[in-house]
This record gives C-alpha cells, sequence and structure tokens, in this order.
C-alpha cells in the first residue's frame, strides 16, 4: 500500500543533488551569458565604437536633438524672427477669412449646382472679416420656371459646402421679367470658417 | 526493495530538502535570466536596431547642418538690422500719420485707370486712431473702388500685402520649409543664397523678379531645386505680387518714395457687381501703429 509514497521518497531523495546540480549550472551558465555574452552580441558598431543598446538609443538622440537645435538656428538665419507686434500682426492675418475664400466657397456651389454656371448670378457679395458673416444676393435665371428648383439646389450646395455653416436664405419666390423671363432672386446670410477649401 | 538509509560514507551529502530548494531558487533565477535575454533582444530587434539603421542618415543630416550653421555663423555678421528699423519706420510706425498710404493708393489708382482695371478710388474715410491692449494703436480707414474684377483683385492683393517687407515675408512657413528642406542636400553655402532671396526686397523683388530667381539658381545645382523654386514663385502669392507691384505701380512707388506700406488688416470686403460688368467695392481696413509714448 505505501509503496509508492516510499518510491515517490526515493525519487526524491535521489534526485534531489541532480536537480540542484542542473537548477545550479544553469543558472550559472545564464549568468555568465548574462554578464558576458550577451552584451557582446548585442553591441552595435557607431562610428567606429561599439556601444551597448542603451548606449545608441543615447547616441541617437542626442544626434536627433543636435540636428534640432541647429536646424533653428540655420531656420532662424534663412529667416530671422521679426519685431514681436509685426510678428503678432502677421499671425493674426494670416489667420482671418479673405474675400477669395468667399468668392471660392460661392463659385464652387455654383459650379455643384445643376446649370448653375448660366442660371445663377451674384450681384452683391459681403463679408465681415472678424465673425465670419457672410451675405451673397443675386437672382438665379435663363431657366425658365425652374429657377426656384435651380435656387434650391444653389442652396442645399451651399450648405453642403465645407467651412459654411447657419445658412438663411430669404423666401423661394420667381419673378417674371418681360426681356430675360422667369427668375427668383435670393439673398442669403451664412457664416464661413476659417476651414474653407 | 529500498535499502535501509544508510550513514553517508565520505563527504556529508547535503540533504534533499535543502538541495530541493536551492534548486527551485536557482531555477527561477535562470527562468528570469531567460526571460531578461528574451527581453534584450525583443529590445534590440524592436529599439536599437532601428535607432541604429537612421543613425548613418541623421549623421549625414548632422553633417551638413553642422556645415550650414558655420555658413551661417560667417554671414549674421552681415545681416543687417535693415528690416525691423522700416518695421518701426514705416510699417508699424509710432505716427498716425495716413499720408503715405493714401498717397500709395493714389499711385495704384493711376496704374489701374491706364490699365484699364480701376476707375476710381474713394471716397477713402480715415476715421478716429484708437490704441489696443498690445502695444497698437488701429486706425480704421474705409475705402471704395470702382474697377473690373481683376482691378478688385489687385486692390485686395495691394492691401493684403502692405506691411510685407521681402520676399520670405509673402511665402508661407510650408513654402519656406520646402525651399530650406531641399536645400539641405545641396552644398553647405546653398543656405546663404536662400538667406539672400527671403530676405531681398519685395518691391525689388517684384521689378526685377527674373535676376533675384536667377541668382538664387545659380546657388543650386539639382533640377528638383531649380523646379521647387519656379513652382514656388509662381504658385504662391509672389506671382499676385509681381502683377500687381511688377508694373507702374511699383515704379511710382519706387520713384515716389512710397514703400514700405503701413500694415493694414482688411475688417470688411462689400462687392456689388454692376450691370457693365464692372465692381464697385467697398472695403474697411485697419492700420496698424505703435502706441507713442504719450497714448
Amino acid at each position: 500500500m505505501d509503496s509508492p509514497s516510499r518510491g515517490l521518497r526515493h525519487i526524491l531523495h535521489d534526485g534531489a543533488v541532480p536537480f540542484f546540480a542542473f537548477s545550479v549550472t544553469l543558472a550559472a551558465l545564464l549568468v555568465l551569458s548574462w554578464l558576458f555574452l550577451l552584451p557582446r552580441l548585442t553591441r552595435i558598431a557607431v562610428q567606429g565604437m561599439l556601444l551597448d543598446p542603451p548606449h545608441v538609443e543615447q547616441y541617437a538622440a542626442n544626434v536627433q536633438n543636435e540636428i534640432t537645435e541647429l536646424s533653428k538656428r540655420v531656420d532662424e538665419f534663412v529667416y530671422p524672427t521679426r519685431d514681436p507686434l509685426y510678428a503678432a500682426l502677421r499671425a493674426e492675418r494670416s489667420e482671418h477669412l479673405s474675400p477669395d475664400d468667399l468668392r471660392a466657397v460661392v463659385n464652387d456651389a455654383i459650379g455643384r449646382t445643376t446649370d448653375g454656371r448660366e442660371a445663377v448670378a451674384v450681384t452683391h457679395l459681403s463679408l465681415t472679416v472678424s465673425d465670419g458673416s457672410a451675405l451673397i444676393e443675386g437672382a438665379v435665371g435663363k431657366v425658365g420656371p425652374r429657377s426656384i428648383t435651380v435656387l434650391a439646389a444653389f442652396v442645399d450646395a451651399l450648405r453642403a459646402s465645407p467651412g459654411v455653416s447657419d445658412v438663411a436664405p430669404s423666401a423661394f419666390t420667381r419673378e417674371d421679367d418681360p426681356v430675360t423671363g422667369p427668375f427668383s432672386p435670393f439673398s442669403i446670410r451664412f457664416t464661413l470658417r476659417r476651414d474653407v477649401p | 526493495m529500498f535499502p535501509e538509509a544508510r550513514p553517508a560514507a565520505g563527504p556529508r551529502r547535503m540533504p534533499p530538502s535543502i538541495a530541493w530548494g536551492a534548486g527551485c531558487a536557482s531555477l527561477a533565477v535562470a527562468a528570469m535570466l531567460v526571460f531578461d535575454h528574451g527581453a534584450a533582444v525583443r529590445d534590440l530587434q524592436q529599439r536599437t536596431l532601428p535607432a541604429a539603421l537612421k543613425l548613418p542618415a541623421l549623421e549625414d543630416r548632422l553633417a551638413m547642418l553642422r556645415q550650414q550653421a558655420e555658413v551661417a555663423d560667417l554671414h549674421a555678421a552681415l545681416q543687417t538690422a535693415s528690416v525691423d528699423e522700416w518695421i518701426r519706420i514705416a510699417v508699424v510706425p509710432q505716427n498716425a500719420d495716413m499720408a503715405p498710404f493714401i498717397g500709395a493708393l493714389q499711385i495704384l489708382e493711376d496704374a489701374g485707370r491706364a490699365a484699364g482695371t480701376i476707375r476710381t478710388i474713394g471716397p477713402i474715410d480715415v476715421g478716429t486712431t484708437a490704441t489696443s491692449a498690445e502695444d497698437l494703436s488701429v486706425t480704421p480707414v474705409t475705402i471704395r473702388f470702382t474697377g473690373t474684377a481683376q482691378g478688385a483683385d489687385d486692390v485686395l492683393t495691394f492691401l493684403d500685402t502692405a506691411g510685407l517687407l521681402t520676399v520670405g515675408d509673402v511665402l508661407t512657413s510650408d513654402e519656406r520649409s520646402l525651399l530650406v528642406q531641399l536645400a539641405d542636400g545641396e552644398n553647405p553655402a546653398s543656405v546663404a543664397a536662400l538667406e539672400q532671396f527671403f530676405a531681398a526686397d519685395l518691391l525689388t523683388y517684384a521689378l526685377d523678379a527674373q535676376s533675384i530667381e536667377r541668382q538664387l539658381l545659380r546657388a543650386f545645382a539639382s533640377p528638383l531645386m531649380e523646379r521647387a523654386i519656379t513652382n514656388v514663385a509662381n504658385t504662391s502669392k509672389l506671382r499676385d505680387v509681381r502683377r500687381v507691384l511688377g508694373g507702374a505701380t511699383g515704379e511710382a512707388m519706387h520713384k515716389g518714395d512710397q514703400w514700405p506700406l503701413r500694415f493694414l488688416i482688411v475688417r470688411s470686403w462689400d462687392e456689388q457687381r454692376l450691370g457693365d460688368g464692372s465692381v464697385q467695392v467697398t472695403v474697411a481696413v485697419d492700420a496698424y501703429g505703435r502706441k507713442g509714448s504719450n497714448d
């Protein structure tokens, strides 16, 4: 009945020293490898010197820092920093909307409207740069009784334009001109943001 | 089956419990070391080798930048402070005198009339100068003008250019960076040529762009750089500046000593398109100055 436990005890007794010898030898070999072999195998030649991994990374970081510093020095030479007031004014101007932005948005919306190029005539453009509020006025004509449809498509195209929000068109109406035929006058207010295309 | 325990002969054997304990401890140490070996190899693959692979390119760039910095240091002594002086005297001046700006508008009007792009400029309303919190004085000016769509573009470019002094001022930081980056691959002295190009007086450039661009191109050998310079000159705002200041307007401003212009920012733009194809524009701008000691 107790022969299995005696067998186990025997194994534990006889196997203790070999197990100890194996473990210690393995640990010792790995310690030696850690101390002498691994550093030798992981060294990398940089500028004629063999560097350990941490030193390689440190060296690369130092080179990168020196590049950043020298780039700044060269940039400052190529285009020096100006008077601070002047620099602030230039930054303000570059952040502002331009009438060209408004024209681009309106022309783009006209281009994306079916028959827009022939039918939509803008007669008034207004832009307040500080808040981006814009007003465009004009008329849609030369498309017969479809002038309201084309106007609605133009307003939709304007609404879909990037940088345009709060589009508030006047009431859609159709009037008749004895010479040119039906037309739909419009007055559209909207807000333009800086991220126009 | 098992022989009875016998007294150990010779040296005493280690008790099995201690041997097992020390063996397990050694095995644990060995396991940790195996893990550390793996971590070291992983670090080598993921961090050290990529860093090492970038090093030759970084070192080449560093060597080039060192040479460029030496050239920059040599030439920096020759740089004058004239740009900052002009900013203080004419671009953001301490006085609220608007006569030079109105004189420049008249020159633009004369040139526009001769070219058929501007019919009239005026009336020009100059408001009361106020001071802002940032050491600045602001004078609101409202300008009305009539002309063609091209004339309106010219006036807008003129107003947007007001206060800019050099070629580098007109270019965006991206455009300048592109040229600087491309110059990295050239000889180190090219950085001095680029500095001269960026520092070139804007009116002088507008009046004789070709000679200034040729001077820059002489410093570069690669066709890539030549294409980049031509591209920047033809697609940036430099093209508009050449169009507006490159002809009679620029000549007259040069002769009349109306350059550089006071710094302006457009505040509102109201454009009526008239039936005859012309446009009538009312534009409000803020003209900036520096707060005086008595402001």
